[in-house]
């Protein structure tokens, strides 16, 4: 099993210390990151001296304040849940439950019992090398503790509602565009696989990336979503070149923004990309050391203007995968290279209309 | 104490602190004997408040902590000084490890149980508000969960003062927190003079948009049966039970078919058979398997609450179609207890309703679905003799003993022979499987000689 981690998820605030769920390709482990003060103890019976001589000269030790340190450990385990590679975690906000998916299973744990798990979504395996669709992404409802939602590989999201049966194969709400299959060609199934779904902190959308596109669907509408809008113009047409240099398997990650207007999501060429959830405007940003403190390069692109241009040379070995927003403030992290971008208020200048 | 019993005592009270977490526990185990040499002032003094900084340490080492004080009563000079007990415990209960938490509330219990409440109120109730106040939520939790110990016997101000601190903590905007209140407002009805102090407060749990607290109320709702006076059951009770059998989630239909026996024992045998037993019936048609299952394994035990009519006309036909369900677990469920429904029914409706049924169940492809039939055969063979039925039994079972893919169900099948014997007549179990068990002993597979020869003697008898 590889060491390395695939996924972490914050518990919620509440507790004293700092929780975290990590998860490596097979096992879920809970982190606690707390300060732990090491006493001075003194006063022990056996610090190389001779034992006491009698009853009365036993002593009790003592300790001291002393400093406090950064420590963790893992709390608990949750072994044996997956066969297959785990690819999301998701905590519920009831803050007792999260889910771990991997390509074929959605499993559901409490936090404090790492010996039940609970499987609500069971693809059946039959024949691993015809598998024609796999779970890419598993998420549960901000708001709601009794929904949570899967996309898979056939471009397909399923929404599910965990009150309605022990088992959520079969009832659940499915969000797919049916596309006409004469359009289709032989780069669609590839291209229309779900790489990452996330829910919109206000609940009420479903944010998804494919390869060209991100998808806002509203959740009470599933037969089309309210707008799907390319994140960079110069992919489509290099889809051959992408396929030879496998970089058409790319998976690049989503987040939404704490206001639920915003879509952070990456591409190539150190490029990540800000779009507003209406389809108005697409804001390419850098992440580069280029970049010097407090300047954004970037350029502002707007849907409704067809003439966008696109870029000459596109380095596809420079790749935005992965970024997250600040929960509740305006901050952003991008992960290039091996560094980590902190930018701060890329939304405060972008224009918006409601 | 000798030389090497001091040496040995003076090491354990080191590793209290020692760098190994096996060393610490082992010395936590060891906490009667070092208080014995220390002497109860000593202990008192010294041990204890020592013990209160080691709240910071691993859970093995926690939990036997815990386990520990609520056994030390007398090291530290019995009931007089029982208070002192608390600090260590109060803090081990407000630790955010569900299993330590209850462990230290559980010798509060053994404490209390021990001392009474009076010795020891002033300090509880100070204890229960330091913890209400807590900075974290686990230490609400334990307040939750010490509060029923107090109340009980707690004086009649003390009850005055906790109540509000219990509403107040039922309101919290932290499910978990909410949920155990949910979970032990049962405890504080069992124990309280006035009912209707709680029913407030016990529909507002009722109504929690968490499931996992709604869940809770089905037990204190058990409580409140048995303390309400009739008149008030069609208030309070039945549009609970109502709410529940038609909540949108499965989980709280669940636990409805699993404790609707028990909550209807508080409930007049009318009142059961004209509106409840609706609910039943629809259980056993309910759209999640689990529901049905549940439902199907109290089917039994329900019956005995009814009278004929509703039994025959309520219940038994959505019971048939269960016979026919998708999924074995549920007709498994049903086969462990369709037949102890005979005795009840009597014999024409045996015949009638249930042997069809019976038939099919005999027939199914599964033998998980048919093996429990033959352990409860007695029931339908008192009211009406297997003699009609020979025809299909008898090479049913015979099936099950042969079946040659798969030895367990053979295993299962002889182990059920006993039974068999017991609630069937002699000239019938000689005539029909006498044979068939004795070819058993002959058996390839050990270990089902081995039952049958266990059950040779049962069955000799």
């Amino acid at each position: 099993i590889d060491e390395k981690v695939n996924r972490i998820e914050w518990l919620n605030k509440h507790y004293k210390s700092l929780l975290v769920l990590t998860t490596n390709d097979k096992t879920v482990k809970l982190w606690k990151i707390f300060n732990k003060e090491e006493p001075k103890l003194y006063n022990f019976n056996m610090d190389g001296k001779p034992a006491p001589e009698s009853i009365n000269k036993l002593k009790v030790p003592k300790h001291k304040k002393g400093q406090k340190v950064l420590s963790h450990k893992v709390l608990k385990v949750y072994p044996k849940g997956h066969e297959h590679h785990i690819n999301s975690l998701s905590m519920s906000m009831d803050n007792e439950h999260f889910l771990s998916a991997d390509d074929l299973r959605v499993n559901i744990w409490n936090v404090e019992r790492s010996d039940d798990v609970f499987c609500i979504v069971d693809i059946p395996a039959g024949n691993l090398e015809d598998l024609s669709e796999v779970i890419t992404s598993g998420k549960f409802h901000p708001i709601d503790p009794n929904l949570f939602a899967f996309s898979s590989s056939k471009g397909i999201i399923k929404l599910c509602d965990l009150r309605l049966n022990s088992s959520s194969e079969k009832n659940c709400t499915n969000f797919e565009i049916l596309e006409d299959p004469s359009k289709k060609n032989f780069f669609s199934e590839i291209i229309n696989s779900v790489s990452d779904i996330v829910f919109s902190k206000n609940g009420r959308y479903i944010f998804s990336r494919d390869y060209l596109c991100t998808k806002i669907w509203d959740i009470r509408k599933n037969k089309a979503p309210v707008n799907s809008l390319r994140v960079t113009n110069y992919l489509e047409k290099r889809l051959c070149d992408l396929y030879e240099s496998e970089n058409i398997f790319d998976k690049f990650e989503l987040c939404g923004s704490p206001d639920s207007n915003f879509i952070f999501t990456g591409s190539y060429n150190d490029n990540f990309h800000i779009i507003d959830r209406h389809g108005n405007c697409n804001c390419t940003l850098e992440a580069t050391f280029n970049n010097k403190k407090n300047q954004m390069i970037g350029t502002y692109n707007y849907y409704a203007d067809k003439k966008a241009s696109a870029p000459g040379n596109v380095n596809f070995n420079h790749k935005i995968l992965q970024g997250t927003w600040h929960p509740t403030g305006s901050t952003l992290a991008v992960a290039n290279y091996n560094c980590l971008f902190l930018f701060n208020g890329v939304t405060s200048q972008m224009p918006y209309t409601k | 104490l000798g030389e090497s019993g001091l040496y040995k005592i003076a090491v354990l009270i080191d590793d209290l602190r020692a760098e190994e977490s096996k060393k610490r526990l082992a010395a936590v185990q060891s906490l009667p004997q070092i208080a014995e040499a220390l002497g109860a002032d000593r202990t008192r003094g010294e041990l204890l408040p020592f013990l209160l900084d080691i709240a910071d340490d691993e859970d093995e080492v926690l939990l036997a902590l815990s386990e520990q004080l609520g056994n030390f009563l007398p090291f530290i000079g019995g009931t007089p000084y029982a208070a002192h007990l608390f600090p260590p415990l109060e803090r081990l209960a407000g630790l955010e490890e569900p299993a330590v938490r209850e462990r230290a509330i559980e010798s509060f219990r053994k404490i209390i149980d021990k001392v009474g409440v009076k010795p020891v109120e002033k300090e509880l109730l100070a204890l229960v508000k330091r913890l209400m106040e807590g900075e974290v939520f686990t230490m609400k939790i334990a307040s939750l969960g010490i509060i029923p110990l107090l109340y009980g016997s707690g004086s009649s101000s003390a009850q005055a003062e906790i109540l509000p601190l219990y509403f107040k903590a039922a309101k919290d905007e932290i499910p978990q927190v909410r949920r155990i209140a949910a979970k032990n407002l049962k405890d504080l009805i069992y124990a309280c003079k006035n009912v209707e102090e709680f029913l407030p407060l016990f529909q507002s749990l009722c109504l929690d948009e968490q499931d996992s607290v709604r869940l809770m109320s089905v037990e204190s709702c058990i409580a409140l049966s048995k303390k309400i006076p009739q008149n008030k059951v069609g208030n309070y009770i039945l549009p609970f039970i109502k709410s529940v059998a038609e909540d949108k989630s499965w989980r709280m239909r669940y636990m409805l078919a699993e404790k609707i026996v028990e909550l209807c024992k508080g409930i007049e045998s009318s009142i059961v058979c004209k509106d409840i037993s609706n609910y039943f019936a629809k259980f056993l048609q309910d759209s999640e398997s689990e529901v049905r299952a549940a439902s199907a394994g109290r089917f039994a035990e329900f019956c005995k609450l009814l009278d004929l009519n509703t039994i025959v006309e309520k219940l038994i036909p959505p019971m048939k179609k269960l016979s026919n369900d998708p999924f074995p677990f549920v007709r498994k469920s049903l086969a462990e207890n369709i037949l102890l429904v005979c005795p009840l029914i009597g014999g024409t409706h045996t015949s009638q309703h249930l042997i069809p049924t019976f038939l099919t169940l005999l027939k199914d492809e599964n033998s998980e679905v048919v093996l429990p039939l033959f352990k409860t055969i007695g029931y339908m063979n008192k009211v009406i003799g297997l003699d009609s039925l020979a025809q299909s039994i008898v090479p049913a079972i015979s099936n099950l003993a042969n079946d040659k893919k798969n030895w367990r169900t053979r295993l299962t099948m002889f182990q059920y022979f006993p039974f068999l014997a017991q609630q069937t007549e002699e000239n019938f179990f000689n005539d029909k499987f006498l044979e068939l068990f004795l070819q058993g002993l002959g058996d390839s597979v050990f270990a089902i000689r081995e039952i049958a020869v266990e059950n040779l003697m049962k069955v000799a008898e």
